[in-house]
């Protein structure tokens, strides 16, 4: 188990107050920041290569990499946006992010931008965490007052202009080109042209939160303090929420490379009715696919262990399902959501969404034949080669590996 | 088609935010503006789309895409007393179903309706990002978690009363 001195989040669950500037300041927050600016980027950057860390969003790239690469193109200005766009069922570590941890982030992101010479950074919100925003604001005009964000930082000559952009609802916007088109106000749609991958016709580079927050610590403790944590090639640490059938619903950090039966057992308070009782666990987020009892029993959370069993690390959040959860249902609902949330650019994932739900709301109301079985399969396997963005992807992988381990289920439920 | 305008203060914040970004992308600023159009009359109507048409020079038809295609405006106002029930996975398993009933039972509406007297409105949405706390619902905006059905009709007795002075 992580020890407590090894923890980043030291206040993921608000136990030692708000997200004042003096509370996190008293937490740790921003206490390097005057010696590792007065460092060249280039020394910082060597420091997170060494690190190992990778990003803790959909494509899990090591972030150094994927900052060397951005550094090189060409341009005068440039973006950092960080997308907390949380909207995929399961997944609940935005709300608590923002509201006790909110300059942990803001000092990753100055971190980023100092690294990548980046000048202007948006923090796109999902529209639905209003109070959220409120306190995210606030932190940002703190900062700025206190002179760490803004121009000439703690007397560096380092600048950095940090906004919130409050979006709107919409699962799309996970898709970075779909997420842009919605800050420069156009319909949030993934945008495959010569300039899609650019915000307001600059390069911009994107980051998940979480990657943001383990930053300071990275450089404050050292490479080698954060590449000592986890397991080789899944270095450091993560935010795990475990929620379903659980006895204690949590929010935790934990080392990546942690067996998912520990998280489950040792944070969440077990299954309810006990691990006899587990059905399966979705390991993150409804678009990775579920695991069975079997597999739930050795897999460790992190993304070439989970990677091998066919799934994912995704988000980060388990949902576990006992026995006595209807697993067709959970899977008609899953269907729904992405029916819902296809943005209805390309037709494979507007249409295949809509009639992945038609066919598994047909077996789930015992209308269901078992050549429609069938014919989810092939769906799955059309909409997934041929969906232009993520979302058509994130939506068939967990009907997909629902059949994979849970055919039989379906069967049972048809009529013939 | 009644008109429309920004408070002073509104309109303050709104200049605020379209200097957030680079010149010449006032544009970004229009969920912005919808959202406080929203705060202010309780929709976006289609008034005030021609209102922030006009100050953030967008066409109105751009911004009519905007309202329709994401979750977070209403063209018609809502009640008094908003309430958006979740219907995420974990509440799904964590009965939420019940939760919801029994709230709809109680403001005597379905989802997607608002009241006649304008006191209570319903809405259901995928998921609120508040799975550790499932079952959970939003009203005017707040976040309720680790419902009951009675807890929850608690919760909607209080913005009741509060509603009624």
């Amino acid at each position: 188990m992580l020890k407590d001195a090894d923890r980043i989040f030291t206040n993921i669950d608000g136990r030692s107050g708000g997200s004042s500037l003096a509370e996190a300041k008293a937490r740790g927050c921003w206490s390097g920041a005057a010696e590792y600016l007065k460092k060249t980027p280039r020394e910082l950057l060597e420091t997170v290569a060494r690190s190992g860390l990778r990003g803790r969003g959909m494509f899990a790239r090591k972030t150094a990499e994927k900052w060397s690469e951005f550094i090189k193109r060409p341009s005068a200005f440039k973006y950092l946006v960080v997308s907390v766009n949380e909207s995929e069922p399961g997944t609940c570590k935005a709300r608590s992010l923002l509201r006790y941890e909110a300059h942990r982030l803001l000092e990753g992101c100055l971190i980023a931008a100092y690294i990548c010479g980046i000048r202007r950074a948006y923090i796109y919100v999902r529209g639905v965490f209003a109070e959220e925003i409120e306190i995210l604001e606030n932190a940002i005009a703190e900062a700025e007052r206190a002179g760490l964000l803004g121009m000439n930082i703690l007397r560096t000559g380092a600048d950095l202009h940090l906004s919130v952009h409050r979006g709107g609802e919409a699962y799309v916007c996970r898709t970075d080109s779909a997420m842009f088109r919605s800050m420069e106000g156009s319909r949030p749609m993934p945008d495959f042209g010569a300039d899609g991958e650019k915000l307001f016709g600059s390069p911009v580079l994107v980051h998940n939160p979480e990657t943001l927050c383990m930053l300071p610590s990275v450089l404050t403790r050292g490479a080698d303090w954060f590449s000592s944590l986890g397991r080789a090639g899944n270095e450091g640490v993560r935010l795990f929420s475990v929620s379903g059938d659980v006895e204690r619903p949590c929010l935790v950090e934990e080392t990546l490379g942690i067996p998912m039966r520990d998280l489950i057992d040792k944070y969440a308070g077990g299954v309810i009715g006990g691990w006899q009782n587990l059905a399966a666990v979705i390991p993150g987020g409804i678009s990775t696919p579920c695991l069975p009892r079997e597999i739930c029993e050795h897999v460790r959370m992190d993304y070439d262990s989970l990677g091998a069993v066919s799934s994912g690390l995704g988000t980060g959040a388990l949902i576990v399902i006992g026995k006595s959860s209807d697993l067709v249902g959970i899977l008609r609902r899953i269907a729904l959501f992405f029916k819902n949330e296809s943005c209805g650019e390309c037709a494979v994932c507007r249409e295949g969404c809509r009639l992945m739900f038609d066919l598994i709301d047909g077996i789930a109301s015992g209308r269901g034949k078992r050549s429609d079985i069938g014919r989810l399969e092939r769906l799955c396997e059309d909409t997934e080669n041929a969906a232009l963005c993520p979302v058509g992807i994130s939506a068939v992988r967990p009907v997909s590996g629902f059949l994979r381990h849970f055919r039989t289920l379906l069967e049972e439920r048809c009529r013939d | 088609m009644s008109a429309f305008a920004f408070t002073e203060e509104n309109r303050k914040k709104l200049e605020a935010l379209i200097r957030r970004y680079p010149e010449g992308r006032a544009a970004s600023a229009a969920t912005g503006a919808m959202y406080l159009a929203a705060e202010q009359e309780g929709c976006v109507s289609d008034a005030a789309l021609e209102a922030i048409s006009e100050i953030l020079s967008v066409p109105y038809s751009r911004l009519w895409e905007l309202r329709s295609f994401y979750g977070a405006f209403r063209d018609k106002p809502a009640g008094k007393v908003h309430v958006s029930f979740c219907r995420g996975i974990c509440c799904g398993m964590k009965k939420a179903d019940g939760v919801r009933d029994a709230c709809l039972a109680y403001m005597n509406i379905r989802t997607g309706e608002t009241r006649a007297d304008g006191l209570f409105s319903a809405e259901e949405k995928d998921c609120l990002g508040a799975c550790s706390d499932a079952p959970a619902m939003l009203v005017n905006g707040t976040l309720y978690g680790r419902l009951t059905p009675e807890s929850a009709k608690e919760i909607l007795k209080k913005y009741e009363a509060e509603a009624a002075c």
